[in-house]
């Protein structure tokens, strides 16, 4: 156990990110899926880029974000679900997992 | 006598089929809140826990289909505490949601630390924060036990009285045991997270170490005369490498392997942290 400290302190480059600083919020609007991203201060995601994976982790396609706008993209009837993850310029990254439930509009 | 049998037969699927359809499924996101569940839920009662193998629930992430399966249960028990952030990314239904460590907010412990990293698929994540395993203090494993017994009773509508009642002693027994046997030890240190309110509740000194340095310094904390003398336990959860246990040797700190009891196991919450403490009387002894 020590050793394994040990050894994530050596491995740790200075100015690696913190993994919690964003937070990402998805959910299905009109049979769009909407994604939002914002830092833990409220502050919206100016730049960087949603990468959508399927059911199994699968990356399906990626799409840019700017300025701060939510990003939205149709839901496909025959999804089994998303993981949609956003990662920001400088590294920060989070990610949001919508179930077929969610998709349905049920619980 | 064949129709005899086949229909002997058919009201025993029957019946098997209405006691499926009557049991309950509860999600849990660690093994010690679904041992909790099956023995106070007994058969009616089936847990979901599908972390397996010996991988940390706390930093566990589930597919999509695992996040369905949980968010169908008739119950979903959660650690609070910032225990597997999965739960805080993406939606569950509130209305079946249980916090069973919410009433014990004021008795969280904050730690400080700033490493931050990821193993394979889990989560990234930091040992900052709140440190979240609130079980490991046996008197707060009584209260989310409790909580449990709460849900099962007021949500689901079973009876679990008596179980509720041998739980409870168990647990309590427990408790009273961990301080006995931890009251042998002049200074337990904790090597790395994960240990604080087990050193709280349990230990007269204590101190989480991350390296030898912070060995050291701990070990500084006593005096000359005490440090010759005393007995001090290093709790880990793995064992360390030869080297590792000649060095603490060398420093008079008695290695003993500790289990969180959060990650799938083959016996119960009791019997582990018991079996803890058999290897903590076991090192106390040498």
């Amino acid at each position: 156990m020590i050793i394994r400290s040990l050894v994530l302190l050596a491995l740790l480059a200075p100015g690696v990110s913190l993994a919690h600083g964003l937070v990402v919020f998805a959910f299905v609007d009109g049979g769009d899926v909407v994604v939002e991203a914002k830092f833990s201060n409220g502050r919206l995601a100016q730049a960087g880029v949603v990468n959508v994976y399927d059911a199994v982790d699968t990356k399906l396609f990626d799409l840019p974000v700017t300025g701060g706008e939510p990003v939205r993209f149709p839901v496909d009837p025959s999804s089994g679900g998303y993981r949609i993850e956003v990662v920001t310029p400088n590294g920060h990254s989070d990610y949001w997992v919508l179930t077929p439930n969610d998709l349905k509009g049920t619980e | 006598m064949i129709r005899l049998c086949l229909l002997i037969l058919g009201l025993g699927l029957s019946s098997n089929t209405a006691a499926l359809a009557a049991e309950r499924t509860i999600a849990v996101v660690s093994a010690h809140l679904g041992d909790f569940a099956q023995r106070l839920g007994g058969d009616g009662v089936e847990v979901y826990f599908p972390v397996t193998g010996d991988r940390d629930p706390a930093l566990w992430r589930p597919s999509v289909a695992e996040i369905g399966a949980i968010q169908s249960a008739d119950l979903i028990l959660l650690n609070g505490a910032e225990f597997a952030r999965w739960t805080k990314r993406t939606s569950l239904p509130r209305a079946r949601v249980v916090d069973t460590g919410r009433s014990l907010a004021d008795r969280f412990i904050v730690t400080q630390g700033a490493i931050t990293h990821s193993h394979g698929g889990d989560e990234a994540h930091s040992h900052d924060g709140i440190a979240p395993q609130l079980w490991l203090d046996f008197a707060q494993a009584q209260t989310q036990a409790e909580a449990v017994a709460a849900s099962l009773s007021q949500r689901l509508g079973l009876d679990i009285t008596a179980a509720a009642q041998g739980l409870s002693q168990d647990l309590a027994a427990l408790d009273a045991r961990a301080k006995a046997v931890v009251a042998g030890a002049d200074m337990v240190l904790g090597a790395g997270p994960g240990f604080e309110y087990f050193l709280r509740a349990y230990a007269q000194r204590s101190a989480t170490v991350a390296d030898v340095a912070g060995m050291e310094a701990a070990l500084a904390d006593l005096t000359e005369e005490a440090r010759a003398s005393a007995t001090v336990l290093l709790l880990t959860t793995s064992q360390s490498s030869n080297a590792k246990a000649l060095i603490n040797r060398a420093m008079g700190v008695r290695e003993v392997v500790f289990d969180f009891g959060s990650a799938a196991g083959d016996a119960g919450f009791v019997a582990r942290m018991n079996a803890n403490l058999d290897r903590i009387e076991a090192a106390l002894a040498r």
